[in-house]
């Protein structure tokens, strides 16, 4: 077995830093409105927990698409 | 009062991304690291502002004592006439045996029940009866076991009087020195006076407070919010009558334990003088648009009691939270009061709506008569203003501490809070056939909140 083949890497791509800003900002947000939609259903408060549920789920979705989006753009970039 | 922040604000702020700047506030890493100072529970929020006088002022030249006579429920016959209280008894009456036949929920049997037993502990009181006798029920005096009384400093006393209040059941606690003027003129047709005596008592004509009785411990008690969103009906009435039988517990133990340690206590919930003006002065919370305490912790959704002593003790201030701004631009519970009893004016004032209203403070005055018309038409009570307050939430997620110290810090932001609660579905009915359903934790409510 090669020496490489024992170890997982974790590539991280590079990222200037209002990037990294920008992704933490989203995380922060999607946990914050998954903090309150649990808390709004524990409370019974059953329209703020749609209401945070739907911006929670909104958020995490438009974030996955950023995110899916610049891998497919860089995919064509690298074909081209 | 300290500004330091407790554990779980910190946690709260730091995950909501103002951890660095909420850190300013702890004055040293070890402070940091334990989480405020060692009598961390009994302080209030650290956007709570300590005052040296009551955000509300009061007059002094025309502020007397109160004679509760004149109260909407001694007199409200007298308000709103014969006439009207005999029509609405009459309602009263066919309402409630009209809801019995529809079985309709929040009014059935099993719901009427329920909201009487939960009176039952509150009516074995009265003024210097039962749980409030004014003298010793079974504790033993320090004589008795052979020691001097008490004799630790005020601050010693103070600590240990909050935290037998909590143990009995106070949500919060706070001590001032006794304003005289808060204590009514009379009780039971029986002139209230100070005299220069050892222990309190009433005969045929008098009701004697000591002249030592200097310090009044002022005690709120939760209600239920699952309860009181079932409003109007008897599951929410149930909340307030378990609300007063737990005051009356919680005054009988602690005067109970007053007296053990040697002093007097006169023990009193609705009775005997204004519970509100007594939180107010001992720093429970301010004067809202109902006229009535909202705290920071809890809101509207309290219960208040207090106890008169001659126990020296540390006084707590009066405190600001950002209410009186709040309350000039919400009117939530103005705009949702069914019988429009609240006050819609801007600002504050000293202008009473009428005789059960004690002149010479400053406050939003209610139409009591009407709010207590609508009582009797919805056969079991009322609390909607308590609900819709924005100020009562079950802090079960982070947002309500956040909007809520914001709120106190930034009152530009107050407008824009009372639309999103609106927006969220604050305080809206709830379905009282779904409370038997709920899985409450005890007397319903969280005795954790506020105190972590």
């Amino acid at each position: 077995m090669k020496k490489e083949d024992s170890y997982l890497t974790i590539r991280i791509r590079k990222r200037p830093w209002y990037a990294w800003l920008f992704w933490i900002g989203w995380l922060l947000f999607v946990l914050f409105w998954l903090e309150v939609a649990v808390g709004s259903f524990k409370e019974y408060e059953y329209r703020a927990f749609y209401i945070s549920l739907a911006v929670f789920l909104i958020t995490l979705i438009g974030g996955i698409l950023v995110w899916l989006w610049g891998i497919i753009k860089r995919g064509r970039m690298s074909l081209s | 009062m300290s500004n330091k922040i407790r554990r779980r604000d910190f946690l709260k702020y730091s995950l909501a991304g103002g951890g660095a700047a909420i850190a300013g506030r702890f004055s040293s890493p070890l402070d940091l690291a334990r989480g405020g100072d060692e009598k961390e529970g009994f302080e209030h929020p650290w956007w709570v502002k300590e005052l040296d006088k009551p955000v509300l002022p009061i007059d002094d030249t025309v502020y007397k004592r109160f004679d509760p006579e004149k109260n909407v429920f001694g007199s409200f016959v007298k308000y709103v006439g014969i006439e009207r209280a005999m029509k609405l008894r009459k309602i009263n009456r066919e309402r409630t045996a009209k809801y019995f036949q529809e079985k309709r929920p929040g009014y059935r049997l099993e719901d009427r029940a329920l909201a009487d037993a939960a009176w039952v502990l509150s009516n074995t009181g009265g003024l210097n009866r039962g749980l409030r006798s004014w003298t010793r029920l079974f504790a033993r005096r320090p004589e008795e076991r052979g020691v001097e009384k008490y004799q630790g400093s005020p601050e010693e006393a103070a600590q240990l009087v909050k935290a037998a209040a909590r143990f009995f059941g106070a949500a919060t606690v706070g001590i001032t020195k006794l304003d005289r003027r808060h204590i009514y003129a009379r009780e039971r047709g029986k002139e209230i006076v100070f005299k220069k005596v050892d222990e309190p008592y009433e005969d045929d004509k008098k009701i004697v407070i000591p002249d030592k009785c200097k310090y009044a411990i002022a005690l709120s008690v939760q209600m239920s919010l699952d309860n009181l969103h079932c409003y109007p009906t008897a599951i929410s009435s149930a909340a307030s009558s378990l609300g007063y039988s737990r005051c009356e517990f919680l005054v009988g133990a602690l005067a109970e334990f007053i007296r053990g340690l040697g002093y007097v206590a006169i023990p009193s919930v609705n009775d005997l003088g204004s519970s509100v003006a007594i939180a107010v002065d001992a720093g429970l919370g301010e004067l809202g648009r109902t006229n009535r305490l909202i705290t920071p912790e809890y809101g509207p959704a309290v219960r208040l009691a207090k106890v008169i002593t001659d126990l020296p003790m540390a006084c707590d201030k009066p405190i600001s939270f950002g209410l009186l701004e709040f309350c000039k631009v919400c009117k939530r519970c103005a705009e949702a009061c069914p019988s429009k009893a609240l006050s819609f004016k801007d600002e504050p004032d000293f202008e009473v709506q009428g005789e059960w209203n004690n002149p010479g403070h400053q406050a939003w005055f209610e139409n009591a008569p009407e709010c207590l018309a609508y009582w009797q038409e919805s056969t079991s009570g009322c609390s909607i203003c308590l609900v819709v307050c924005p100020w009562a939430k079950k802090d079960k997620t982070m947002i309500h501490s956040i909007v809520k110290a914001s709120s106190a810090k930034f009152s530009s932001l107050d407008r824009f809070y009372t639309f999103m609660d609106r927006a969220f579905g604050y305080g809206e009915k709830r379905d009282p056939a779904k409370w038997w359903y709920l899985d409450l934790p005890e007397y319903g409510i969280d005795t954790t909140m506020g105190k972590e």
